[in-house]
């Protein structure tokens, strides 16, 4: 009896490494096969069979800041990705918080109709951008970029928000505010904190979507705002593609992210486990 | 799931990270109003253009040159968009001899005649040292509008020493020398021919287009789609359907998953020497010397069917008619029809040189073999022809449509007749005279 | 700190609620006002424009003169196969692709529910994909796939199987762009359904065990039934952006081999893009948002959305 489960516990844990392992290789082996092209010279990319083991060459990566400009546009994407998600942020959370615990006429619709910004295919409102941007003189510069991702990354804060306000119980609110606290205070004291974890977790998706966001990128910058995800693109050449440079753009510019989320991974799933119902 | 995560820091660090990127913003430049004495460039991202933002720039002392670079369709995007909307980012701009009709004809572009006859101190611009076939584009309507930059032509590349292996003595110089030579070389291994069905471009011009080219007697100011009058000439005695049989009888020696192919996939598979014929644009095929066949390419002139005329196209860079220093970007086209930027593409790795002195000096054509395709026009007695259908403002519309029409006759969905046949009825609702 | 999310709140007095509501008539707007002013300003303008411009004959590839033609454009729209062949495409493509990603994330959540060595470093590996920029990612696989040159062929090679076509082949096009799809979407299904699975009470689950139910059973009874709200926000959220994947297959195929992969975003980038008929393409992106939103209010129908997040409210 005992044996049997001791083999029966064996073969599950047998079974699960295996699964988890395949799962992991599947995911990562992409991943992988980037990285290791960025270090590879052209010719090395195009060999058949692939190979393993090569000289790594970082004339790739060369190219990218000396060519590319890439400082540049790394820190246009940190700016304008940062500033846009915490616009987003902000005001995406005080609507969600209204849409969770109040009473506002036709709050269902207005729930779609945010969510409808997402659903609208992007080039539609492309043109109409240039030709207010270059009205208003902020053609090429952040600003543009920043007004349009915070308006973009809206729908997604409101809606994971909503849920994330809505499994806190709204006793403990009505406690503070009997307690004599204002609903700001309420707010600020009580709520957000509890939603700290939610909020990162929501930043970091919201903050992914942006950073890798390329067709308004691409026609709402020239040169001074240019994005990664633009300089990556430039590595499509008009009749070829440059595989490794294009690896070594990809790669440069998922390792912000990648860091970020890493480094984020416990409030991630923290955060997102307290927008779940509970029992 | 317990961290040690506090609230209270988490707030303030959020707070602290919204005020810093805030500050950041305002001390980013908003604005930057371009200093007169500086041109900016709407521009490629192939080696010329590399050059033309680069060595180019630092050699020319008139006035600071930057220059904005974009992939292929990005730039079309780019082009159509800031041009229509008459914005004056760019002073120049580059553009693809396909597309080059557009501008001129929507008055986007600022000729030289009238930048000069509003500034008579300005010296003229001379394009003797260029090649003819180059410079043809530029010029519309009695006035010359701006300067060729590349010089493109579909080039037949093969492997020489498979050729030799295979006992193949005589370069194919029509298509059915060029058929029995892809059956004798098709192996499971190498493959005979390559076609790429998966462009836009590269089918409708690199593969049908070629082909095209030597069926019928193509008049002086046609392009063997359109004529003068822009009315659809390329199936007029049923040479486009054959155009499509001549791809349909070599489809059978083309290596795996040709169906996909663009010219990315061509050049890797060229250079990787899993294929032993191509023809492409001039171009595209740079990269492929630097594969482990080096050395055992062959270059020359395409074959034809019965008359010897190919396709030359190219970039060209033109002066943008919103400009506020138009006078200064005449002056900096003036310097380049010198010559020393031409020779400046050239050491960036160009390849599709238009310096008539390249092609005429053997030592370039040595160092750039594929030079010798143009090299080949005049023993061949080869007559250019301008890209079809660049003489159509909506150029990259109809070719859409021939691309459509040849790729179901190609993979049988229509018969080669029937496609040619659907293409008319399509583009007579596209063609705008 | 305390697992203050998991407080439960015992016997909320709706009438307090509603009471402290009371004084507070302008708060919900002062707190829907940014999020408004932002719609408004920044994404109001362009959509008006574009709602103009699809009632004319706009394309600038011809200048900038046009002419007001009515609905002519949405009239045109009815009868253009490609277009209602690349929505059915995309349809399809968005279905299976949710579908199989939801599968998947599904199981691999109970998977890697198991607190087991090793596993939160294995994890990690499944979140990577959906953070890689989508021309990376295209750009990557279109590599790997290449059926005489890519690694995806000769990892067949090794193992005995013959080359696949890939992406290169109408046959297998589309069904390869699903693979990259799932690949890297999967993740973000994953990680909100396995955020969702740790947050679950055990009491439920006690019960099931001492019941005796099987696996299976408590999976279909228990756990899918406390997970639905979750994965339908997953799943709403994955359906409305697979509807608008354009960059990874437009980098792999071009909406190609013969029209194989030529999604509505694809053609609808050609139409405003590539020929610049701009009416006619703002309008069919008119009519493709009216059909994602049908795609949605069916969706929300079907899974009783509007309910579980009411019910939610009323706690």
């Amino acid at each position: 009896m005992a044996n049997s489960r001791t083999f029966k516990n064996g073969a599950s844990a047998l079974a699960a490494y295996a699964l988890a392992i395949t799962a992991a290789l599947f995911f990562a082996f992409p991943i992988f096969w980037m990285v290791s092209s960025s270090f590879k010279s052209e010719v090395d990319i195009s060999a058949y069979p692939p190979i393993w083991s090569f000289t790594p060459t970082l004339a790739n990566y060369a190219q990218l800041f000396t060519e590319l400009n890439a400082w540049q546009a790394l820190l246009n994407s940190a700016l304008i990705v940062g500033l846009s998600t915490c616009i987003a942020m902000a005001a995406g959370t005080l609507a969600a918080y209204a849409l969770a615990r109040f009473d506002v006429k036709g709050k269902e619709f207005l729930a779609f109709e945010i969510l409808s910004i997402r659903m609208l295919p992007p080039i539609v409102s492309v043109i109409p951008m240039f030709i207010i941007a270059r009205q208003l003189g902020i053609f090429d510069t952040p600003w543009l970029l920043i007004a349009a991702y915070a308006l973009s990354g809206l729908p997604f804060v409101v809606w994971v928000m909503r849920v994330f306000i809505q499994d806190i119980p709204q006793s403990i609110e009505e406690a503070a505010m009997i307690d004599g606290c204002s609903r700001f205070e309420t707010f600020w004291r009580v709520t957000l904190p509890l939603l700290l974890p939610g909020l990162a977790a929501t930043m970091v998706i919201v903050f992914m979507f942006a950073w890798n966001e390329f067709l308004l990128a691409s026609m709402l910058t020239s040169q001074e705002a240019k994005t990664l995800p633009v300089i990556a693109a430039n590595a499509i050449k008009p009749k070829a593609i440059a595989w490794g440079l294009a690896s070594a753009a990809g790669v440069m510019m998922s390792l912000p992210v990648v860091i970020l989320v890493l480094l984020m991974q416990r409030y991630l799933v923290r955060g997102l486990t307290l927008g779940a119902v509970k029992g | 799931m317990h961290g040690s995560f506090t609230p209270e820091i988490k707030r303030r660090t959020l707070l602290r990270m919204l005020a810093a990127a805030a500050a950041a913003t305002a001390l980013s430049p908003a604005t930057r109003a371009w200093a007169a004495g500086t041109l900016n460039i709407l521009n490629s991202n192939t080696a010329w253009a590399g050059a033309l933002t680069g060595s180019v720039a630092k050699a020319y002392a008139g006035a600071q040159i930057t220059g904005e670079g974009n992939p292929y369709e990005a730039h079309y995007e780019k082009l159509l968009i800031e041009l229509s909307q008459g914005s004056s980012t760019f002073d120049i701009f580059t553009t693809d001899n396909l597309w080059i009709r557009q501008p001129l004809r929507n008055g986007w572009a600022s000729s030289f005649d009238d930048i000069r006859a509003g500034d008579p101190s300005l010296p003229e611009v001379s394009v003797g040292k260029l090649a003819p076939a180059s410079t043809t584009y530029t010029e519309y309507d009695g006035k010359r509008w701006g300067l060729p930059l590349v010089m493109t032509t579909p080039v037949f590349v093969y492997r020489k020493d498979l050729f030799e292996k295979a006992g193949i003595t005589k370069i194919p110089a029509n298509w059915d020398e060029y058929r029995e030579a892809a059956e004798k070389l098709h192996s499971d291994e190498v493959a005979g021919n390559v076609l790429l069905l998966g462009g836009q471009d590269a089918h409708m011009s690199g593969d049908w287009g070629s082909r095209l080219m030597g069926m019928t007697r193509i008049a002086p100011h046609d392009d063997g789609v359109l004529d003068e009058n822009n009315k659809v000439v390329f199936n007029s005695e049923g040479q486009g359907a054959r155009a499509i049989e001549r791809l349909r009888e070599v489809l059978p020696f083309t290596p795996k998953g040709v169906e996909g192919f663009d010219y990315a996939e061509g050049s890797s598979i060229m250079q990787q020497g899993k294929a032993a014929m191509m023809i492409t644009w001039s171009d595209v095929i740079v990269g492929i010397e630097d594969g482990p066949f080096k050395g055992k390419f062959g270059y020359t002139v395409s074959p034809t069917e019965k008359f010897e005329q190919q396709m030359v196209g190219g970039w060209s860079i033109l002066i943008n008619a919103a400009s506020e220093n138009k006078a200064e970007a005449y002056r900096f086209l003036q310097w380049m029809s010198e010559g020393e930027a031409y020779e400046l593409f050239r050491k960036n790795g160009e390849s599709s040189l238009c310096l008539q002195s390249d092609i005429d000096n053997p030592e370039i054509v040595a160092e750039v073999p594929m030079l010798q395709a143009f090299r080949d026009f005049p023993t061949r007695g080869t007559t250019p022809v301008s890209i079809p259908p660049y003489r159509l403002t909506n150029a990259v519309e109809v070719q859409r449509v021939l691309y459509e029409n040849i790729l179901a006759g190609v993979n049988g969905r229509k018969t080669p007749q029937q496609a040619m046949e659907d293409a008319e009825a399509a583009l007579a609702s596209v063609i705008r005279a | 700190m305390a697992k203050t999310g998991t407080v439960n709140a015992p016997g909320i007095r709706m009438d307090a609620t509603k009471a402290v509501r009371a004084g507070e008539k302008s708060v919900p707007t002062l707190l829907l006002a940014p999020a408004m002013i932002i719609m408004t300003i920044v994404g109001l303008y362009p959509l008006l424009h574009s709602l103009y411009i699809s009632l004319t004959n706009y394309n600038p590839t011809f200048g900038t003169s046009y002419s007001v033609i009515g609905f002519a454009n949405y009239a045109r729209a009815f009868g253009d196969g490609q277009f209602w062949y690349s929505v059915g495409l995309t349809l399809a493509f968005t279905a299976i692709s949710v579908a199989l990603s939801l599968t998947l994330a599904v199981l691999l959540a109970l998977l890697f529910n198991q607190y087991r060595f090793g596993f939160v470093v294995l994890r990690t590996f499944l979140l990577i994909p959906m953070l890689i920029t989508p021309i990376a990612v295209g750009i990557t696989w279109r590599t790997m796939m290449m059926p005489d040159l890519g690694i995806l062929n000769y990892l067949l090679s090794l193992i005995g199987v013959g080359a696949l076509s890939w992406a290169s082949s109408p046959a297998s096009a589309l069904a390869s762009v699903i693979l990259v799809d799932v690949w890297q979407w999967t993740p973000f299904m994953f990680i909100i359904i396995f955020a969702g699975l740790r947050s679950l009470p055990k009491s439920p689950f006690e019960a099931a065990a001492i019941d005796g139910a099987g696996h299976i059973a408590t999976f279909m009874n228990v756990t899918l039934p406390m997970l639905k709200p979750v994965i339908v926000i997953a799943t709403l959220l994955r359906i409305v952006d697979a509807f608008r994947t354009y960059d990874t297959v437009y980098i792999i195929t071009r909406g190609g081999p013969d029209f194989a992969t030529d999604l509505l975003s694809v053609y609808l980038q050609r139409v405003n893009f590539r020929i610049f008929d701009l009416g006619y393409g703002s309008a069919l992106s008119w009519i493709a948002l009216v059909i994602v939103l049908v795609v949605v209010l069916v969706f929300v129908n079907l899974t009783g959305f509007l309910k579980l997040v009411a019910d939610k409210e009323n706690r």
